[in-house]
């Protein structure tokens, strides 16, 4: 993992109307780190997702990136898969592809032909495809361009556990080959300490990231024994105390 | 039902409908000279493919007006329809016209037009023109409304999906079924003003044979023209239906 950060929240409040999104939030990713953001439906990680994305721009506060990441453009998985269902998977892919740098696109070649099989299904459309295939056509597009930060919105969702286990083994040995910084939105605590670096809490009622936990359990599968070890489970307590302490009324 | 007994029953009930006025014409339960045996009109309407004169003058005539009036026009309407979806400045601009002239009937300027352009054919393909050009421009804005809110903004912004990319692969093949069923809108309304511009101030024309026809009180004539009329949309709209049936196999519309 790097030192220095990424993307810096400074303060920033972002409000629809009346209501209060994110208030005064801070947040630091820091360089080649996996980030993930856990919260209650509603809280916001969307929308802290898209500011990121600069799809959304905060009322008050700033975001800062570092200099790799500063006027490059990013990359988005989106929660639903969007596909545009005129075009075929290779189509859909190809539209989304704008890598101009030297040697980019080995990587993803890998990605797309050898974890996720993908070249297999070049030619169809995505309605011939399986909720499953289309998530995986999604998560590809994402990092065809290689870029260095990488938005994801509960990219495993809707997938059996087989082909969620493909993907999140294809990120994880994506994240050793490529130089990234990925921010992840989950409600999956699990899956949060399968894939990320850090995790940070994003709360309903004060609109706000609690301090982040760093997470020693990434790329560890071995559900059994991670459950056998104190610190695990510790983590794993503390963010169900969270989602409890969220569903009580302030 | 699957799709040879849904053929079978419509070819029985045009079987059936042919024998029924066929029988009554001739047994005179129906007026014969209003109603003649559709046999005989059938046998007219083949005469009439035959004849060099109706098709030249007449059948001719009439698609020319619609031909001329649709590459005038068409492409400016799919111009127009897919720049105002895509720029609110311009869809600002044209709005108020749109929604303005929209309601009238056409028919109603016909007379204008005639002072405007003359009785030449100029009058009659604007008025075609200007018939055509609604329903292609309704649907290709808001086929392109509904392309540029809402996810697919985000996506192309994100990925930064420009120029021939967004306007070939997002604009133009999204609006295909879009452009197919406003071309469907439009040619139907088309085949009408072609007809109602050729009933009066013309020479020429399904619509002027038509009126001919009245005046010499050929109904034959005139059955036998509204046939060949209502066998070229039927052509023109098929086309176009199995278009969008080969369009949406390949992309149907999203749930």
């Amino acid at each position: 993992m790097a030192n220095s950060p990424a993307v810096v929240f400074k303060d920033v409040t972002l409000r629809y109307g009346q209501t209060t999104v994110l208030d005064r939030l801070n947040l630091s990713v820091e360089t080649g780190e996996v980030f993930g953001i856990l919260g209650c439906v509603g809280a916001g990680k969307t929308r802290l997702l898209r500011l990121m994305a600069g799809l959304e721009q905060p009322e008050s506060g700033t975001i800062d990136f570092s200099p790799e990441i500063r006027g490059q453009p990013v990359s988005y998985i989106f929660q639903q898969d969007l596909l545009v269902p005129w075009l075929t998977v290779g189509e859909n892919l190809r539209l989304c592809k704008r890598v101009k740098r030297e040697n980019a696109g080995q990587i993803s070649d890998w990605l797309i032909c050898k974890q996720l099989g993908l070249d297999l299904i070049e030619g169809k459309m995505p309605y011939q495809l399986s909720g499953g295939m289309r998530k995986k056509v999604n998560f590809a597009r994402g990092f065809i361009n290689e870029d260095r930060l990488i938005l994801m919105d509960e990219p495993f969702g809707a997938l059996d556990p087989a082909q969620k286990r493909d993907i999140q083994q294809g990120f994880l040995l994506l994240t050793q080959k490529v130089e990234m910084t990925a921010v992840l939105v989950t409600h999956d605590i699990r899956e949060a300490l399968l894939v990320c670096d850090r995790i940070a809490f994003l709360s309903a009622k004060t609109k706000r990231l609690n301090e982040g936990v760093v997470n020693p359990f990434r790329g560890r599968f071995d559900v059994n024994e991670l459950f056998g070890e104190p610190q695990y489970r510790e983590i794993f307590q503390a963010a169900l105390d969270f989602y409890d302490d969220e569903r009580r009324l302030p | 039902m699957n799709s040879r007994a849904r053929f079978f029953i419509g070819f029985l009930s045009v079987v059936l409908f042919i024998l029924v006025w066929d029988f009554a014409s001739r047994i005179g339960w129906i007026d014969a000279d209003l109603f003649p045996p559709i046999t005989r009109i059938f046998q007219r309407a083949l005469e009439l493919i035959f004849d060099a004169e109706f098709i030249a003058r007449d059948l001719f005539g009439s698609m020319r007006r619609l031909f001329y009036a649709g590459v005038l026009v068409l492409p400016v309407a799919l111009f127009l329809g897919i720049w105002a979806g895509a720029k609110p400045w311009v869809n600002a601009t044209l709005s108020p016209f749109v929604n303005f002239t929209l309601p009238f009937p056409k028919v109603a300027i016909f007379p204008l037009m005639l002072a405007i352009f003359g009785i030449g054919d100029l009058g009659k393909i604007v008025l075609i023109g200007i018939g055509l050009f609604y329903p292609l421009f309704i649907n290709v804005l808001h086929g392109t409304l509904r392309l540029s809110s809402g996810d697919f903004v985000d996506l192309t912004n994100i990925y930064q999906v420009r120029g021939w990319a967004l306007w070939y692969h997002v604009y133009w093949r999204g609006l295909t079924g879009d452009i197919l069923v406003g071309l469907k809108a439009s040619l139907g309304y088309g085949f009408t003003l072609v007809i109602v511009s050729e009933l009066s101030a013309s020479n020429n024309g399904l619509g002027n044979f038509i009126w001919r026809s009245w005046d010499a009180f050929q109904i034959l004539d005139m059955y036998a023209a509204v046939f060949w009329l209502c066998f070229l949309g039927w052509i023109v709209q098929s086309a176009l239906d199995r278009a969008l049936v080969y369009h949406f196999r390949l992309s149907p519309p999203r749930t």
